[in-house]
């Protein structure tokens, strides 16, 4: 019975995909023929039920344990509680797929509502249920309702990885697949308007599903940071991983997006920058998708890979081709001279086939070259034998292939490709002079601005993230020329296959500074132009605020380094000018202050970023139970452990007191245990963390050791290795067996070099004897007779008698050891983490900010439905009251009003 | 008004130059346990985890000590700041972030790459063999 339902949740698929290909066609087709646009719908909304249905059957197929399916055999088991294994919906690459198409679908009932409203329903709905079409498509391939051969029922899964056996694998995933399919409706929008030759009323349209989207995908990515940093331990809760930039790149470009929008808005500059914009979010969130999913990051990722076949991969970028060729032709068709005269010079299938020549052919090597060798993806095609992807895929690959073996071809397609991109933006056939009226010092040049500086910032995250998929013969080729420019300027630079953290670091601080400027400068601004008195009369309040808490900062918080001096003022300067101006804002209407509060936000983000980031410090701590151990005015102790999940996992208990007063400050709980998930032991861990006002004490599980009677310490050496103990440097030399080697005797002996830091050095030897009388041992002594070694054991290696280890006991024989005394010892990783309250609280408020902002939007959507805004009734509006600096109501509705 | 146009492309350019020396002063080569000692650089080192040599965690300078061997087999020791990464036991492979210096390879980082957050390996383990192994 259960085997049927996966037949259906198949057949539910397929019928989606044929649903929404003949919604998209008719969609595009009621255009001209209005009176199939029923057939569309019906086509979209049975692509949606398709999903649902789909995706319902999934989630009961893993409640109901069924582990015929080889999805479900590979992400859950019986032991996970309900709630984690309703996550293993998304566990695996499949299943995220439906998810994503899940969170598309659902987006897509309320954008179907939305474009009803605003009469542009047939040319966005069609892009849409195209996104749909290749979601489902990506579906047929990566399928979760495929059948162990041969059907027979596991008893048991193979289970969740226990490192995302969480609280926050139930939250983080679907907020963030949410926030990629909130990326969807502005690139529909954005399309649809470029078909429909309306390149201003869109912005207004778009701009709620702009910031919503920004919100949604912004509260996914720190989920994600908190899930980090809260449970996973990675230390911090942004480390610049390459799939953490993946999903930042496309929320940078919306967020860049809002400021340009808001900014066209105002002046009816900017279209064709908001056009690429909106298709860029889109796009860079099926990059990001292919980044982290293809396993071309394996090598450069904590979050590991493996590649999952090249098929998926494939699509993937295909659609990325095909996306951004779409939106390409369509700016190149309106914006250019040349284009639009092409538009106009042929119809129907001419245009199109001429479209595929000029912009969409070159594509076609640059992708053959790029996917690399196609032959796997035919016989993966096969194997998987679905005759409708054959159709739809075929053709495109096979040409792709063929030109393939001609593969010098990518090269002269990507200069044809590069040229068409540049020409196009070159394109000004319906940007307006009006934005370049503007002066310097008006709002308007300085959202502009700040756009632009976002946007450097996302060029850099995405260079960075993207380095390690660029050929190797592409870097070598670099890398020549380089060595040229080296030898002329004397320079040692050279390109590697990825980038270092630090490298994300040194570029986002001055980034960061620049832009923490720039918001509050931009607000303090009034649009069209700024008289200085007006200026100066504005910011004088928040600077002086800046300076007294920057000096602060410095003098009392220490603040010392002067990156971290500048970073800290321009947040301040960033957070005063919000808030003095923002609150004068929510006393008169506060559905004008979304933005005010998203940046103080940010600005609060920054500050913590400070303290947590920069100025946070961090120490082993080794805590023998019960004997708490001082460090930085704390007292830890471990008071024992605590066992959960049926007795397999552990908590190990650390209480933290005030070391002044001794009051008990917090007891944390510290996990670390022992899985055998994938049929291998491996230790998982999760940091305790216990929060204060100002600081969070980050405690993070490293080992547990047991006691040992004989006290000191075990180490294992191999030749030349140095480890450091009580005080020395201890350095294996050699092995030194004695000769009397017997079949009833057997001697380990081995020479260490010891040296107390700068005190000259001694040579210790020490032995081991098996025979028969029993172990004999002789260890070594320093003259100072507070270090022993004893030798224990070895470990010969085979292959390598270099790599033969001995393993000895260190200790200080003048210490007593009590041999009853058996309590364990845990080694914690303790760091203090000052105000990382800040970014969490930072990164709410700026989500309220966000939400306040789209429902403002919202309403200047309602009001503005459908309409094309003209320019003269704006510029009369505008010019009324050129010093109306703030968006108060009253001028805002004003404008509003007149139009 | 060409100004705006001139004062974002001043700010567009000089961050893109900065950024461009930084990239090439941070970018990280994919590099062999040889090729690692002889340049000193930071280098990226891909390779096994030795299981049957021994592994060490010093408690009081937090570092993990681990053989690994490279792709082209050459074994050396591998000193990571801090303890035994997560997944690490389960790994097919690692990835080892570092300078080679004195004899060992000193990493910052290791990553793991393994059968983990959203890719199972079916191949490795089919139910039917799990079934066997568990009678």
């Amino acid at each position: 019975m259960y085997n049927t339902l996966g037949l259906i949740g198949n057949a539910a698929i397929i019928i989606g995909f044929v649903a929404s290909v003949v919604g998209m066609i008719t969609y595009f087709r009621s255009v001209g023929n209005p009176r199939i646009i029923g057939v569309a719908r019906t086509g979209f909304h049975a692509s949606v039920i398709a999903v649902f249905i789909a995706s319902a059957l999934l989630m009961i197929l893993i409640v109901k344990h069924q582990f015929q399916f080889h999805y479900i055999w590979a992400y859950s088991s019986r032991e996970l509680p309900l709630g984690l294994l309703m996550s293993t919906f998304y566990a695996g690459q499949e299943g995220s797929f439906l998810l994503w198409t899940l969170m598309v679908a659902v987006v897509g009932i309320v954008l179907l509502i939305y474009t009803q409203r605003h009469d542009n329903e047939r040319e966005v709905m069609g892009v849409y249920t195209g996104i749909l079409a290749f979601l489902l498509l990506l579906l047929i391939v990566k399928n979760p309702f495929t059948l162990i051969e041969g059907g027979a029922l596991p008893e048991d899964g193979r289970g969740l990885n226990p490192l995302l056996q969480n609280f926050w694998m139930q939250i983080h995933p679907p907020i963030l697949f949410l926030g990629f399919a909130a990326m969807a409706p502005p690139f529909a929008l954005a399309l649809g308007a470029l078909m429909r030759k309306k390149y201003q009323a869109w912005v207004v349209s778009s701009l709620p599903w702009v910031v919503g989207g920004s919100a949604l995908l912004g509260l996914g990515i720190a989920l994600g940071g908190f899930w980090a940093y809260e449970t996973l331990g990675w230390g911090g809760w942004w480390g610049w991983d390459p799939v953490e930039n993946a999903s930042l790149i496309p929320w940078l470009v919306s967020v860049a997006l809002i400021h340009t929008m808001v900014t066209q808005k105002r002046t009816r500059g900017l279209n064709l920058t908001n056009f690429l914009l909106a298709i860029l979010a889109f796009v860079l969130v099926l990059y990001s998708t292919f980044l982290t999913r293809s396993g071309v990051l394996g090598d450069a990722s904590v979050h590991s890979f493996v590649d999952p076949g090249r098929f998926s991969f494939t699509l993937l970028v295909l659609f990325m081709f095909a996306f951004t060729d779409v939106g390409l032709a369509l700016l190149f068709g309106r914006f250019t001279k040349w284009g639009k005269a092409l538009f106009e010079r042929f119809q129907g299938w001419k245009l199109y086939s001429v479209l595929y020549l000029i912009v969409i052919g070159p594509s076609i090597p640059i992708f053959a070259q790029v996917s690399g060798d196609l032959v796997p993806v035919f016989t993966e095609m096969i194997n998987a034998a679905n005759p409708i992807m054959l159709l739809v895929y075929y053709p495109m690959l096979w040409i792709a292939h063929l030109l393939n073996i001609a593969s010098y071809l990518w090269l002269p397609a990507l200069i044809i490709k590069i040229g068409l991109i540049g020409y196009t933006f070159t394109g000004r056939l319906h940007s307006t002079k009006e934005y370049d009226s503007f002066a310097l010092m008006s709002r308007e040049t300085w959202l502009g601005l700040g756009s632009a500086v976002i946007g450097v910032l996302t060029f850099i995250v995405l260079v960075g993230t993207s380095m390690p998929i660029i050929p190797q013969f592409m870097v070598d080729g670099f890398n020549s020329v380089l060595g040229l420019i080296n030898d002329i300027t004397g320079g040692s630079y050279s390109l590697g296959n990825t980038v270092d953290p630090s490298f994300y670091d040194a570029m986002g601080l001055p980034l960061a500074i620049l832009m923490s400027i720039m918001t509050g400068i931009t607000l303090l601004l009034m649009w069209v132009s700024t008289k200085p008195h007006a200026f100066l009369q504005k910011i004088w309040l928040p600077l002086a605020l800046t300076v007294v808490f920057t000096l602060l900062s410095i003098f009392w918080g220490g603040v010392h380094d002067l990156g971290m001096i500048l970073l800290a003022f321009s947040a301040f300067f960033s957070l005063f000018s919000n808030a003095v101006i923002g609150y004068r804002i929510l006393r008169g209407n506060p559905k004008f202050s979304g933005a005010y509060i998203a940046h103080i936000g940010i600005a609060m983000m920054l500050l913590g970023i400070i303290g947590s980031g920069f100025y946070s410090e961090s120490n082993s701590i080794e805590l023998r139970q019960g004997d708490p151990v001082e460090w930085k005015g704390y007292r830890f102790t471990y008071t024992g452990f605590e066992t959960f999940w049926n007795g397999e996992r552990y908590y190990f208990k650390v209480q933290l007191d005030d070391a002044a007063t001794g009051d008990q400050l917090d007891e944390v709980k510290t996990i670390m245990f022992v899985s055998d998930w994938g049929g291998q032991e491996q230790v998982n861990r999760n940091p305790g963390i216990a929060t204060f006002l100002t600081r969070d004490v980050y405690i993070e599980p490293q080992a547990l050791f047991e006691a040992d009677p004989e006290g000191g310490k075990r180490f294992a050496f191999i030749k030349g290795q140095t480890y450091e103990y009580g005080g020395y440097r201890v350095t294996f030399e050699d092995f030194a067996m004695n000769n009397t080697q017997s079949s009833e005797s057997f001697n380990i002996g081995g020479i260490f070099r010891v040296d107390k830091y700068g005190a000259s050095s001694q040579e210790l030897s020490s032995s081991r004897t098996t025979g028969p009388d029993g172990v004999q041992s002789i260890p070594g002594v320093v003259a100072d007779g507070d270090l022993q070694i004893e030798v224990l054991g070895m470990q010969p290696n085979q292959d390598n008698l270099e790599m033969s280890q001995i393993e000895v006991r260190m200790k200080n024989p003048n210490i007593a050891v009590d041999k009853n005394d058996l309590r364990e010892t845990l080694v914690v990783q303790a760091s203090l983490k000052p105000f990382i309250s800040f970014v969490w609280a930072g990164i709410i408020i700026m989500l309220i900010g966000f939400v306040v902002a789209r429902s403002r939007r919202l309403k200047d959507a309602r009001k503005l439905e459908a309409y094309e805004i003209d320019p003269e009734v704006r510029k009369a509006a505008m010019s009324g009251d050129p010093d109306q600096g703030e968006e108060t109501p009253e001028s805002e509705t004003r404008v509003l009003d007149a139009e | 008004m060409k100004k705006r146009y001139l004062v974002g492309g001043v700010i567009v350019v000089v961050f893109l130059v900065i950024g461009g020396l930084s990239f090439l002063n941070s970018s990280v080569e994919y590099a062999t346990l040889s090729k690692a000692e002889k340049s000193g650089k930071k280098v990226q080192v891909t390779g096994k985890w030795v299981q049957d040599m021994s592994t060490h965690y010093d408690t009081q300078n937090n570092t993990f000590t681990f053989y690994m061997k490279d792709e082209d087999d050459r074994v050396a020791q591998v000193v990571l700041e801090g303890a035994k990464p997560n997944n690490f036991d389960i790994a097919t492979s690692v990835v080892a972030k570092g300078r080679y210096e004195e004899g060992a390879f000193y990493a910052s980082e290791v990553l793991t790459k393994c059968p983990s957050k959203y890719e199972g390996n079916p191949e490795g383990q089919h139910p039917d063999e799990i079934k066997k192994s568990s009678l």
